[in-house]
């Protein structure tokens, strides 16, 4: 769900030309009346700032909808519901985005706004499908098509028409969804809209593979991968191809599926599209594994699970955990066979059954002998029937991921364009781009590869500079008051987190000294600036261990959300942050402050929750070691560190 | 009283203009040059002397490190400060070693990068622990002792405190001195270490070891 509101949040299209267009509707919104003319301003107003600051832009829909309630304003009360569910989307307020959605249907019903009404109901069925309740959302859909279809409504039909595709086919009920599926074709190639139509030709496929279809799925797959070329779209490309190779893996047909992988492969490092490396890499080390050819396997599996790691698709890690398990077992080395299952399993406890116990067992048994003996004794993993129906689950589990990932993406894709029709090509395009862009930034690189590290220089120095540009443009703009600065600030928020992620990444700042001096320096600064008394207690000799990008910024953070945590909550004078290297790193913090009650462990919970994901994330653990004063104690065992 | 005089290489238009105006602004700053390209600056600062340069880092055709490199034998009397984004990037270090005395992030609120400035023009230079572990490394490699045969006691102290991530507020506390002052010894520390910089490339062009 995480990636769907991200990617919500950076479609849109804050650019140089929305700058100017900031400027006028600014003036616009200054100077009209307080009357109807001002509503559809306001709410494209808000609209520019749902990119910059939620506030603002719920802010400006409020207005809006003061001014149609006031007016008595129908079709302005009930688009407050579009725009406004969109701030309860990205807040991941579902709840409220319902009411919001469900008020505004029944102002559309009431006063026989047959328009109104049909996206109402779409939009209800939006928040359903978000939350997961497919049937409900097919209701709603299925209402909002015959309305729709009443007033003859294309393009909105079209769209409704994919989002019930998707939400049968997460209903599996998979002929339904190829029903509508075929229907939004049919009604794609009447608007000329291409990229619709190689869409659904995916999810087509897609649906047609469950069904064990798969020459059908194979000619969808064709005409889809025709029309990426046509329409020149390496994402429906590398799509297409990964769906090319996870059909010929099922038909047992891998040879095939590896060069299609491949081939999805190569677009994917060219076009920086992180997630989708990662299945394609995933979609290899599958084949290869099947082939027999564990080794090759291998490799590509890890390269998975570093990208997985990296982009934090926990969905994905815990499949490719079970299939590096698996790959590891077959090549003999039951260590980390028997870890990679623990990791999954971890990872994963709703798929505890008989058979992944019985595969636990085994694997105990056989790395208890191998740690006894120093040596593999036991040749032979028998390939069990549980392991092979294991196997089969997992291809499953990994297809539908894959396929599930592009349906997201699509349905995703499908509600944006209900809301902005004209902006449909470009704003795709745009999302999809800035979410590559957006994961490549967050990659933290391991010093594998130098390009890698170019292109991160590269990108961090292009969004530092348009960063930087909007500092000095909101410092010279003058007094236009709290709107500009606002931005100012905003912007050199910016900068300071990329900064930090600039230092995570960087492979000359990689020991547990940089580290400890990092901490140091910035968590002193932030206590230094409330005023704060302070004491680090920290060994003089610090181990020559090297720590990964990826954990040495979870850990910082983790540690700066707890000092900031007590610099809010603690009403303390004295905090003391004692670091420990005798059994890998151990940090503590802890102050002379009020502590917390239970009730407040909820409250700030999600701080909480926070700091302890982050730890467990990098292979760390956090407790809270006492509450009354408060005192947090952060751990990165040895063997955790990377 | 003499005012300060400035040069600026930068080329972001919006930075420059805005940069440019705090400059214009700043009672005791005085703007002698404003230039987009390290080629433009380089037939041009030898002939103005300024007393800072605010140079950036990544310029259009030769970047901003080996401009400095450049200029640096020229003006003698010239306090070069690098203007950058980010604090942690490997640039800056490569920057001061070239012949830069302090750098300053873009992000810097105006009323800032004046005191900056100033700071850099009486002898003052910023210093995060990165670029601190950075120098005492450039030392040990390139000194046949440790950095204790080139810098003073007071500027070992100040840079291993400085490596460990102390703020010049405590260090200034611990070695009873003003922030001020930290800041002086760190310039002389830079002093030292394009001193040793040059050295070295004298070392090589004559074949010494």
């Amino acid at each position: 769900m995480k990636r769907l509101y991200s990617l919500l949040a950076l479609a849109g299209s804050f650019s140089a030309a929305a700058q100017s267009e900031k400027d006028s509707l600014f003036n616009l919104v200054r100077t009209l009346p307080e009357d109807t003319s001002k509503i559809n301003v306001y709410y494209q107003y808000g609209y520019i700032y749902e990119n910059i600051n939620l506030d603002s832009a719920a802010y400006f829909f409020k207005k809006a909808k003061a001014i149609a309630d006031k007016h008595n304003h129908i079709k302005g009360q009930i688009r407050f519901a579009s725009y406004y569910s969109d701030v309860l989307n990205y807040r991941g307020d579902l709840e409220g985005s319902y009411k919001v959605n469900k008020e505004a249907l029944d102002l559309a019903l009431k006063h026989g706004l047959p328009l109104e009404t049909a996206k109402c109901y779409t939009n209800v069925g939006n928040v359903f499908n978000h939350q997961g309740r497919y049937d409900s959302a097919a209701y709603y859909y299925t209402l909002a098509t015959a309305a729709f279809e009443k007033i003859n409504e294309s393009r909105y039909l079209n769209i409704v028409y994919q989002n019930l595709g998707n939400v049968f086919y997460n209903l599996k009920q998979y002929p339904k969804a190829l029903e509508y599926a075929d229907k939004s074709i049919v009604l794609s190639r009447k608007l000329g809209d291409s990229f619709s139509v190689g869409s659904v030709l995916i999810n087509k496929a897609g649906a047609l593979s469950r069904l064990k279809h798969y020459p059908e799925s194979i000619q969808q797959l064709q005409q889809a991968e025709k029309i990426a070329r046509e329409i020149d779209n390496p994402y429906m490309q590398e799509l297409t191809a990964i769906n090319f190779g996870n059909v010929y893996s099922h038909t047992k047909e891998f040879t095939k599926a590896i060069e299609y992988y491949q081939s999805a492969l190569a677009i994917t490092r060219k076009q920086g599209f992180r997630a989708d490396e990662g299945t394609a890499l995933n979609g290899m080390a599958m084949a290869l594994s099947m082939m027999g050819r564990h080794t090759e396997a291998d490799a590509y599996i890890q390269q998975a699970i570093g990208i997985s790691r990296e982009t934090g698709v926990f969905f994905d890690l815990s499949s490719q955990y079970k299939l590096a398990s698996e790959i590891k077992a077959k090549l003999n080395q039951y260590p980390q066979a028997y870890n990679y299952l623990l990791q999954y399993l971890t990872l994963n406890d709703s798929l505890t059954n008989a058979s992944v116990s019985k595969t636990v067992q085994e694997l105990e048994k056989k790395y208890e002998t191998a740690r006894k003996d120093k040596a593999i004794a036991d040749q032979q993993l028998l390939i069990t029937k549980n392991e092979h129906e294991l196997r089969q689950k997992q291809t499953w589990l990994f297809v539908s991921v894959a396929i599930a990932a592009v349906l997201v993406i699509i349905s995703l894709v499908s509600y944006r364009n209900y809301r902005n029709k004209r902006k449909l090509q470009e704003q795709r395009i745009i999302s999809l781009q800035k979410e590559a862009e957006m994961i490549r930034l967050k990659a933290t690189l391991e010093g594998q590869q130098e390009e890698r590290q170019r292109i991160a220089k590269e990108i961090h120095d292009d969004i530092g500079s348009g960063l930087t540009s909007i500092v000095f443009l909101s410092n010279t703009t003058g007094n236009n008051g709290g709107q500009m600065d606002k931005i100012g600030s905003t912007a050199r928020n910016l900068v300071n987190q990329m900064n930090e992620i600039v230092w995570s990444m960087s492979t000359d700042q990689d020991s547990l000294e940089d580290l400890v001096a990092y901490i140091r320096h910035n968590i002193g600064e932030m206590l230094n600036v409330v005023d704060m008394e302070y004491v680090f207690n920290i060994p003089d000799e610090i181990p020559d261990i090297k720590i990964s990008g990826a954990q040495r910024r979870n850990i910082y953070l983790a540690v700066k959300e707890a000092v900031h945590n007590c610099i809010k909550h603690a009403r303390a004078t004295l905090v003391t942050i004692t670091l420990n290297f005798s059994h890998g790193l151990m940090i503590r913090i802890e102050d002379n402050g009020i502590g917390i009650q239970q009730e407040v462990v909820r409250k700030f919970g999600n701080g909480m929750k926070n700091m302890q994901h982050r730890m467990e994330k990098t292979g760390g653990s956090f407790r809270i070691v006492r509450q009354q004063p408060l005192a947090l104690e952060m751990k990165l065992p040895p063997e955790s560190i990377l | 009283m003499n005012s300060i005089a400035v040069c600026i290489v930068e080329d972001m238009d919006d930075i420059r203009s805005g940069l440019e105006k705090i400059i214009r602004e700043a009672p005791d700053l005085l703007l002698l040059g404003s230039f987009r390209s390290s080629e433009e600056a380089i037939q041009e600062i030898p002939r103005l002397q300024p007393d800072v340069v605010v140079m950036d880092i990544n310029l259009p055709g030769m970047n901003g490190i080996e401009c400095i490199g450049k200029l640096a034998g020229q003006c003698r009397h010239t306090q070069f400060t690098m203007f950058t984004i980010y604090e942690n990037n490997e640039a800056v270090f490569d920057a001061l070693a070239a012949g830069a005395s302090g750098y300053l992030l873009k992000n810097t609120p105006p009323a800032k990068i004046v005191e900056a400035l100033h700071e850099l023009h009486s002898g003052g230079s910023p210093m995060s622990a990165h670029i601190a572990r950075k120098v005492v490394a450039s030392f040990k490699k390139n000194t046949a002792s440790n950095a204790a045969g080139v810098l003073s006691p007071r500027e070992q102290e100040v840079l291993e405190a400085l490596a460990k991530g102390l703020l010049y507020k405590e260090i200034a506390a611990k070695l009873g001195i003003s922030t001020g002052t930290v800041r002086q010894h760190i310039h002389k520390i830079y002093d030292k270490l394009h001193v040793q910089n040059r050295t070295e490339a004298l070392n090589r062009v004559y074949g010494k070891h």
